[in-house]
């Protein structure tokens, strides 16, 4: 099998700098706390500078046309599932995706968040632990659903029966797609009762309508 | 030019409260049986958390987020790292590095030194150059992302090579299973090096 790996700056080197014993260089200090504190940049670059770039870095994803959108997103990726600050980094994307005013904004977010590499699963627990979620704005809360439904992983675990009990009609919907891309068993299970039980009769027809879809195959 | 090290960077959480030598031992990662072991540890609120130690003829070094095993030799430590990961199957990983350094005395070494543009020009005003450094990363077909760094004193000349895989979990291959894949390119990668070096001096590595 041809393996791929990603490149993701040379963290790895255990090249030193030239001692000149003048002792004011910064470079190799051991101690953590003095450390570069992402490892996706291998300078002395300060950690905020590192997440400036990474803002600049999604933003642009956000404004680029659709063929130069892939690459873009591919670094996005990789930055997202090398970089420390994980949280920060997804609460950019989503901050972007809300702000857009690009047609397409969701959905680039959520091609990013339901990539393997990256986290979310790790995201959304935190999340769920700080009660942050209920604070989001509906657009924020659609990405996450929509991208944990469409992941092999267990992330839809912490965000989708959250969502189904949403107070917002909205909200329960993008679970109800969720469920459909998870596509299991339990899933279905969920499905079936949704569309007999829930408050909004807007949801009920979505589960019905993607229950068909996935009878039909 | 010859090499002087060569070693195997693990990236990843790491406890070296658990990676110490006699744990190491006890598991048969190592062979050295001794109790007695050089052991470094740096104390102080300060100081890193690293424990820095010799077994089975290799340089140990374990950090919160890296381990660090080597010689100076071209001897793959990949063995003494897959046994410790076998030991440790839930370990975050996120890269592996193999690094080599090579170093020449400044008269062997053939070719002009890097400068920086007009540097003649500027002499007067930077004083006499003591070092001298070009650094040069590019990315392979399979993602390998390797740097060059060339460091040249009055006296000598120094090249790190560091070959940088990312690891991740796919459907296809577990963080794991890519790490162990990428710590058998040690040879390959010693090899392709040794290439390098030649195209750029037009001699062997010695």
């Amino acid at each position: 099998m041809q393996i791929c790996y990603y490149a993701d700056g040379g963290a790895t080197s255990s090249a030193e700098p030239m001692d000149l014993g003048n002792g004011t260089s910064g470079q190799r200090d051991l101690n953590p706390k003095h450390q570069p504190k992402d490892p996706v940049s291998n300078d002395s670059t300060s950690a905020e500078l590192v997440m400036s770039q990474f803002r600049g870095l999604v933003g642009s994803l956000f404004r680029s046309p659709i063929a130069s959108k892939r690459c873009i997103r591919d670094w996005v990726v990789d930055n997202v599932a090398v970089g420390r600050r994980l949280s920060e980094r997804v609460e950019c994307i989503l901050e972007h995706a809300v702000l857009s005013t690009k047609p397409s904004r969701l959905d680039d977010a959520i091609d990013i968040l339901d990539q393997p590499r990256v986290d979310l699963t790790t995201y959304l627990r935190d999340a769920q632990f700080r009660g942050s979620l209920d604070r989001k704005p509906e657009d924020a809360i659609y990405i996450l659903v929509r991208a944990a439904g469409r992941r092999s992983d267990d992330a839809a675990r912490f965000v989708v029966p959250w969502a189904l009990k949403s107070d917002q009609a909205s909200v329960r919907e993008a679970a109800v797609e969720a469920l459909a891309d998870l596509g299991t068993e339990a899933a279905i299970s969920m499905l079936r009762r949704v569309s007999q039980f829930d408050d909004s009769s807007s949801v009920r027809e979505t589960a019905k309508e993607v229950l068909e879809d996935i009878v039909e195959g | 030019m010859r090499l002087t090290d060569s070693n195997i960077v693990l990236l990843g959480g790491f406890n070296p409260h658990i990676i110490e030598p006699s744990w190491l031992s006890r598991h048969d990662v190592v062979e050295e049986k001794s109790d007695e072991f050089m052991t470094e540890i740096q104390f102080g609120p300060s100081a890193p958390q690293m424990l820095r130690f010799n077994l089975d003829g290799l340089r140990w070094e374990v950090t919160l987020d890296r381990v660090l095993v080597g010689s100076s030799e071209t001897r793959s430590p990949a063995e003494w790292l897959i046994r410790l990961l076998d030991l440790l199957p839930h370990t975050p990983l996120r890269a592996v590095g193999i690094n080599f350094k090579l170093r020449s005395e400044r008269t062997e070494w053939p070719i002009d030194l890097p400068t920086l543009p007009n540097q003649e020009a500027i002499q007067s005003l930077i004083g006499e150059v003591v070092t001298s450094t070009a650094v040069t990363r590019g990315r392979l077909e399979n993602g390998t992302q390797m740097s060059l760094m060339l460091n040249a004193t009055q006296a000598e000349v120094v090249l790190d090579a560091n070959f940088h895989r990312g690891v991740f979990n796919s459907g296809e291959m577990s963080a794991m299973e890519m790490a162990k894949q990428a710590m058998t390119e040690f040879d390959g990668d010693w090899s392709r090096l040794r290439d390098i070096v030649s195209k750029m001096t037009g001699k062997e590595v010695g």
